[in-house]
C-alpha cells in the first residue's frame, strides 16, 4: 500500500489564495494507486465531484477549528466512471495505429475490412478509415462489439472520416 | 450518431406486395378487366387497385420503413405502427375490392363495402404518414431525397382521401352535382396524385439514394435535382389547385391541368437527365444486375410519360391506358422488382453475416443470388411489359393476355429467386449449412453492449 500524498492547502486559503491548481497539480503527480490526503479550512464539496469523475472515492473527516481532512482513494476497477469518461472522449485517444482507405470498395466491403482490422487490434488502439459515405449499417455492429467511434464528413462533404477505438473482445 | 438497423416489418410488407402483384397479373392473364371491360369498369378497378395499393404502395411503404431512417439519419419513429399499417391496408384493400366486386354483380358482395374499405386504407396510410413524418421531423436536416419522400407522403394522403370520397360517390352515399363532377373529373386527379405524386416521387427519392449507395457515386447535388424537385412540387401544387376548383365549383380547370402536366414533364426530364449523370459518375465499373434492370425501368418512365403526353393531347383512351400500364408495370414495378432483388439479398446478408464480419470469411452479398439466371427473368419481364403496352395501344386483348402471362412467369421466377436468397439456397460451399433466417420476420440482433 502506497502512502497517500499529503497536501495542506490551509495556509493558501487563509491567505485568500485559490487552491484548485495546486490540488490538480498534486493529483496529476500521484503514482498509480496512490491516494491524496487533503487538509482544508472547509468541507470542499465541489472537489468531490471533480475527483469522482477522475476515479477517486473520498472520506471527509472534521478536525479541530471547523477544518477538514479528506482522504481521496483511487478506485481499483478499470471500467470506473473515470476511465470510461476518458475513453469516450476522442481527445484522449492515442493516435491511430492503422489507416484504411475504403473509398473505392463496393458495399459492404468497407464494413468487412474495418471489422476484420478491429478484430486483431488490442483494446484501446485506434483505427482511422476513410469512406465514401456514412456507414450507417456498420454502427450497430461497432456498438454490438463494444467499440467506440466518432466520424464526420470532410469539409467538402466528399468523404466520411471514421475513427474507431477498439473495445474489449466479447 | 446515425445508425441503421434492419426494419422488422419490411419483409412482411414485401411479401404481401408480391402476392398482390401475382394476383393482379393472374387476373390480367385471364382476360379480366380492361380492354375486355371499360376503363372505369369495376373489373378494371380491381386490377388497378391490386397493383397500385396492394403491390406498389405496400412495396414503397415497406421500403420507406427501412430506408427513410437511412435517408435522414434517425431511428424510425413509432415503429409499432408498422404492423397496424400493414393490417389496415391489406384488410381495407380486401373490402375495397369486394366492394368493386359488388358493383360488378358478385353475389354476396355489396358496393357499400367500397367506402368502408377506403376508410380503412386511409387509416393505414395515416398511420404510415404519422410514423414516417415523425421520422422526417426528427431529422436535423432534410437531404433532397427525403424532400421527395415528404412531398410524396402528402400526395398519398390526398390520393387516398380522394379515393375514399370517390368510393362513397360510386356507392351512392354522396350525391348531387358534386358527386357527378367528382366521378367525371376527379378520377384522373386521383390517379395523378396516386401514380404521379405518391408512387413516382417516392420512387424518385428512394432511387436517388439507393443508386448512389450501390454504385459508389457522389450524391446528386446542384441544379438538376433542384429543378426536378421544384417542378415536381409545382406540378403537385397545380393539381391541388385543380382539386380546389373542382371542390368549389364542380368544374374542371383546364389551364391548371396543363401547367401541372408541363411541370411534371419537366420534373421527369430533369430526373432522367440527372440519373444518366449519376450512372456516368459512378466509381463502380461493372454494373450489378439490379442496376442494369433499373435502366429498363427508367426507359419505361421516359416512354410512358411521352405516351401519356401524346394520349392527352390526342385525347386517346387506349393511349392513356397503355401509358398508365407502362408507368405502373414498367417504371414503378420494374424499378421495384430491381430494387427488391438487391434489398432482400442485402438485408438477408446483414441479418445472417453481420455478426461474423471480420471474424470468419463471409460471402459477398451477390453470392446470395444468381444473377446469371435472374437477368433472363428481368429481360423477359420488361419485354413482356412492352408487348402488353403495345397490345393495349393496338386494342388486342388476346395479345395483352399473352403478355401478362409472360410477366406473370417472369415475376414468379424472380419471386422464387428472392425466396431462395432468403433461404440461403444459393450460397457457395463453405456457407451451405449456415442457419437459415425466417422468411418474413428478421430476428432482432442481440446486443452485447447497452
Amino acid at each position: 500500500m502506497i502512502e497517500p500524498y499529503e497536501l495542506d492547502v490551509r495556509p493558501l486559503l487563509r491567505n485568500g489564495g485559490e487552491p484548485f491548481a495546486a490540488i490538480m497539480g498534486a493529483v496529476n503527480n500521484l503514482v498509480p494507486g496512490q491516494g491524496l490526503k487533503l487538509y482544508a479550512t472547509f468541507r470542499p464539496e465541489p472537489l468531490f465531484r471533480v475527483m469522482e469523475v477522475k476515479g477517486f472515492s473520498y472520506e471527509a473527516t472534521p478536525i479541530e477549528n471547523g477544518e477538514w481532512q479528506v482522504l481521496f482513494t483511487p478506485q481499483e476497477t478499470d471500467n470506473s466512471l473515470a476511465s470510461r469518461a476518458r475513453d469516450n472522449d476522442p481527445d484522449n485517444w492515442p493516435d491511430p495505429a492503422y489507416f484504411l482507405d475504403c473509398t473505392d470498395m463496393d458495399p459492404p466491403e468497407p464494413m468487412v475490412q474495418i471489422l476484420a482490422q478491429l478484430e486483431v487490434m488490442p483494446e484501446g488502439q485506434v483505427l482511422f478509415a476513410l469512406l465514401e459515405r456514412e456507414p450507417v449499417f456498420l454502427f450497430p455492429e461497432l456498438q454490438a462489439r463494444g467499440h467506440l467511434w466518432v466520424g464526420d464528413f470532410d469539409a467538402d462533404g466528399a468523404a466520411y472520416r471514421l475513427m474507431v477505438r477498439a473495445g474489449k473482445a466479447d | 450518431m446515425q445508425m441503421a438497423t434492419i426494419s422488422r416489418w419490411t419483409l412482411a410488407f414485401f411479401g404481401c406486395a408480391l402476392v398482390a402483384l401475382l394476383l393482379a397479373l393472374l387476373l390480367l392473364t385471364s382476360g379480366y378487366g380492361y380492354p375486355n371491360a371499360a376503363v372505369a369498369a369495376p373489373e378494371t378497378l380491381i386490377v388497378v387497385h391490386l397493383i397500385m395499393i396492394g403491390w406498389l404502395s405496400l412495396l414503397m411503404l415497406g421500403a420507406l420503413l427501412q430506408f427513410l431512417p437511412v435517408l435522414v439519419g434517425r431511428e424510425l419513429a413509432l415503429p409499432r405502427l408498422a404492423p397496424m399499417m400493414l393490417a389496415a391496408i391489406v384488410s381495407g384493400l380486401a373490402l375495397l375490392l369486394a366492394g368493386f366486386g359488388g358493383l360488378s354483380g358478385w353475389s354476396g358482395a355489396n358496393a357499400d363495402l367500397m367506402p368502408l374499405g377506403g376508410s380503412i386504407i386511409l387509416a393505414g396510410f395515416v398511420l404510415g404518414a404519422i410514423s414516417l413524418f415523425a421520422t422526417l421531423l426528427s431529422a436535423k436536416s432534410l437531404p433532397l431525397p427525403a424532400g421527395f419522400v415528404a412531398v410524396a407522403l402528402m400526395s398519398a394522403l390526398v390520393a387516398v382521401l380522394m379515393g375514399d370520397t370517390l368510393a362513397a360517390a360510386l356507392a351512392g352515399l354522396v350525391g348531387g352535382d358534386f358527386s357527378i363532377a367528382l366521378v367525371t373529373h376527379g378520377v384522373s386527379l386521383h390517379a395523378g396524385f396516386g401514380l404521379g405524386g405518391w408512387l413516382t416521387l417516392a420512387a424518385v427519392g428512394v432511387s436517388y439514394r439507393l443508386l448512389a449507395m450501390f454504385m459508389i457515386a457522389p450524391e446528386r447535388k446542384g441544379l438538376w435535382p433542384q429543378i426536378a424537385f421544384g417542378a415536381a412540387v409545382l406540378a403537385l401544387a397545380m393539381l391541388c389547385g385543380v382539386l380546389g376548383v373542382l371542390l368549389v365549383s364542380s368544374t374542371s380547370w383546364a389551364l391548371g391541368l396543363g401547367v401541372a402536366g408541363a411541370a411534371a414533364l419537366a420534373a421527369l426530364a430533369a430526373y432522367l437527365a440527372d440519373i444518366t449523370a449519376l450512372y456516368r459518375s459512378r466509381r463502380r465499373r461493372a454494373l450489378e444486375l439490379h442496376m442494369v434492370a433499373a435502366i429498363g425501368a427508367f426507359a419505361m418512365l421516359g416512354l410512358g410519360a411521352a405516351l401519356l403526353f401524346w394520349a392527352v393531347i390526342g385525347n386517346s383512351e387506349a393511349g392513356a391506358a397503355a401509358a398508365v400500364y407502362l408507368l405502373g408495370l414498367g417504371w414503378l414495378s420494374g424499378l421495384g422488382l430491381a430494387m427488391l432483388y438487391k434489398i432482400i439479398a442485402f438485408l438477408t446478408w446483414l441479418e445472417c453475416f453481420a455478426p461474423l464480419m471480420g471474424r470468419t470469411p463471409t460471402p459477398r452479398v451477390q453470392d446470395l443470388v444468381r444473377e446469371n439466371h435472374a437477368r433472363h427473368w428481368f429481360a423477359l419481364y420488361f419485354a413482356a411489359t412492352l408487348l402488353g403496352g403495345a397490345a393495349i395501344l393496338l386494342s388486342a386483348p388476346a395479345l395483352l393476355q399473352g403478355a401478362a402471362a409472360l410477366q406473370l412467369a417472369a415475376v414468379l421466377l424472380l419471386a422464387h429467386q428472392l425466396i431462395r436468397a432468403r433461404r440461403l439456397a444459393d450460397l457457395p460451399e463453405p456457407w451451405r449449412n449456415h442457419p437459415r433466417p425466417r422468411l418474413l420476420m428478421p430476428t432482432p440482433r442481440q446486443r452485447s453492449f447497452p
